[in-house]
């Protein structure tokens, strides 16, 4: 009986861990040796790869492409990230009333969530267009002159930080949302009762409490937008004059385009330490005040 | 959340509200209406808000010009395999590391959890080396074999072990003194009770499949093959503009399952989300 049971107990964990770990390993985690052995070759696909030891991270350094690309990456992180936390925030504690309609609000403002990104990404290229867009004509209201929103190095990259926090607001909303019932109503009536006004409930008791989905949605948000290429691609080619080339961009265009696919990996293998280098700080974030354990 | 508001409040909720709707909305009404207007009409200035003339001719066009319900299939078939790949993979491996005992558990666990950090967007040279040796370049099992436990499941693996934890373990514990074994247990007790969480992880799953675009760029090179994403902005002319009228149709119908869907189970999309990560 006892050795059926742990025979049985055996099985379970070959089969319920063994395989979707075996799967993880073949998928996930080998890559990133194989990147790694690849970002020092000189590899095209067509030839066998050559060592050619650190030279590619040599020539990353001295790359202002690859310099170009990391900084626009940051900067869309930078602004895109905070923007839409904040936006999302006042969104959430809008719909956070029992109003008659407020659900469907709700829903409304998730649409953009659902709408696949490519198909978002043709709209809003017509939205923006410079001679005949809506975007201009809304500011021909205000007699302010056309605006060149996909064309002008300058305007490129902050059109598409615009459009992607619109497309994500909704899904950060829904999770503040959720964390906001979670918080006991009476502590605001307590709050009340003791002299506090709205602006100091907020920032005295909500905000605190919403600790947990903030690290949740920062991380969440810090990880995708390192990672974002569609809209780029799709929007402006990484254009114009580079000033929209994003790393994930660059990387396709690098292995793909010019099928450097060993410098392409390091490029890749810088990708992944920025990613692992941001999410071991936000787990220590997390593990220090112990609410995911 | 402060309780009664006094009926000034609301008004002005309510009108905030409503102006903040307009932009939410209007992008998905504009893609609509501009598909079915003549391609004049979506360049007249000012905008044209309510299409004027009418003309359907660019959605058999979007059939004409590439095997789109080909590739309507594409998208559709390998987005349910995927799904239900997923949600089998994840709540197996949730189950596990939320009920079953076993040595270097956390250990794995933490291992699982650095998956999240290994998106395809890093990995994809190696990946397309790997599938290029096994002969699969322009086919769909990178599309398939690479999500079904990829970074994305690793999120799903994670939401189902939080709501397994969060289980009462009694119902579990009462079966298997009845001599039922582990699978039974997995498979009648808890996999039911953890409907709304698989629910999230198959609604995510199958959104995220479905707007793929990467993997199809990199992997793919025959129309009759490419997924919907993927298509869609190939609608150009000879000199390579785009063709607006007819990108906007394909995008319409790329972008109408997912929103019926969305209609239809708001409630699913809204709650399972809310679900998902933040308990535990």
């Amino acid at each position: 009986m006892a050795s059926t049971i742990k025979r049985q107990q055996l099985q379970i964990r070959l089969i319920f861990l063994g395989i979707p770990l075996a799967w993880l390993v073949v998928f996930v985690v080998s890559p990133i040796f194989l990147i790694f052995y690849l970002s020092f070759t000189d590899y095209n696909i067509l030839s066998p790869a050559q060592m050619i030891g650190t030279l590619n991270y040599e020539d990353l350094w001295f790359d202002s492409l690859f310099w170009k690309a990391t900084w626009n990456t940051f900067f869309y992180t930078v602004v895109s990230v905070p923007l839409g936390i904040v936006f999302s925030l006042l969104l959430a504690v809008l719909v956070n009333r029992r109003l008659p309609g407020a659900a469907l609000y709700r829903s409304i403002f998730y649409i953009p969530v659902v709408t696949p990104l490519v198909a978002v990404s043709v709209v809003w290229i017509l939205i923006y267009q410079t001679s005949n867009g809506l975007a201009n004509y809304v500011l021909s209201w205000i007699n302010v002159p056309p605006q060149q929103w996909l064309t002008s190095s300058t305007l490129a990259m902050p059109s598409i930080i615009v459009m992607s926090i619109w497309k994500g607001l909704g899904f950060n909303m829904v999770i503040f949302l959720a964390a906001l019932q979670a918080i006991p109503r009476e502590l605001h009536e307590a709050a009340w009762v003791d002299g506090a006004g709205r602006f100091r409930s907020f920032f005295s008791i909500t905000l605190p409490l919403l600790r947990p989905a903030m690290i949740y949605v920062v991380v969440t948000s810090i990880i995708s937008s390192f990672q974002v290429f569609t809209q780029v691609f799709v929007m402006t080619e990484g254009g114009p004059n580079n000033a929209t080339v994003t790393l994930v961009h660059l990387i396709y265009r690098t292995a793909f385009l010019n099928l450097d696919m060993g410098y392409a990996s390091a490029m890749a293998m810088l990708l992944f330490v920025l990613l692992v280098a941001t999410s071991l700080t936000s787990f220590w974030l997390m593990s220090r005040n112990n609410y995911y354990a | 959340m402060n309780g009664e508001l006094s009926p000034r409040m609301k008004v002005v909720v309510y009108g905030l509200m409503s102006v903040l709707l307009i932009p939410f909305v209007f992008p998905t009404w504009w893609m609509v209406t501009s598909s079915i207007k003549p391609i004049s009409d979506i360049f007249a200035f000012p905008p044209e808000i309510v299409p004027s003339r009418l003309d359907l001719s660019t959605y058999a066009k979007v059939f004409e010009l590439q095997p789109f319900a080909q590739q309507y299939w594409n998208s559709a078939y390998i987005a349910a395999v995927v799904t239900v790949g997923t949600m089998l993979f994840s709540s197996m491996a949730g189950y596990a590391f939320a009920r079953i005992r076993f040595p270097f558990a956390n250990t794995l666990f933490m291992i699982v959890l650095l998956g999240l950090l290994i998106p395809s967007e890093v990995t994809i040279v190696p990946l397309f080396r790997i599938f290029l040796s096994w002969g699969m370049v322009n086919t769909h099992w990178p599309l398939i074999l690479v999500p079904i436990f990829g970074a994305p499941s690793v999120f799903a693996t994670f939401v189902m072990r939080q709501y397994f934890i969060a289980l009462p373990v009694e119902l579990e514990e009462a079966a298997r003194v009845d001599g039922l074994g582990r699978f039974k247990i997995f498979r009648t007790i808890a996999l039911p009770l953890a409907r709304p969480a698989l629910g999230a992880v198959g609604i995510f799953t199958f959104l995220h499949s479905w707007n793929l675009y990467l993997e199809p760029i990199v992997f793919l090179s025959s129309p009759e093959k490419f997924t919907l994403p993927q298509a869609l902005t190939q609608f150009t002319d000879a000199y390579g503009g785009a063709m607006w009228n007819i990108q906007l149709a394909a995008a319409t119908m790329t972008a109408i399952p997912v929103l019926i869907v969305f209609i239809v189970a708001q409630k699913q999309f809204i709650e399972g989300l809310a679900h998902t990560g933040l308990k535990g």
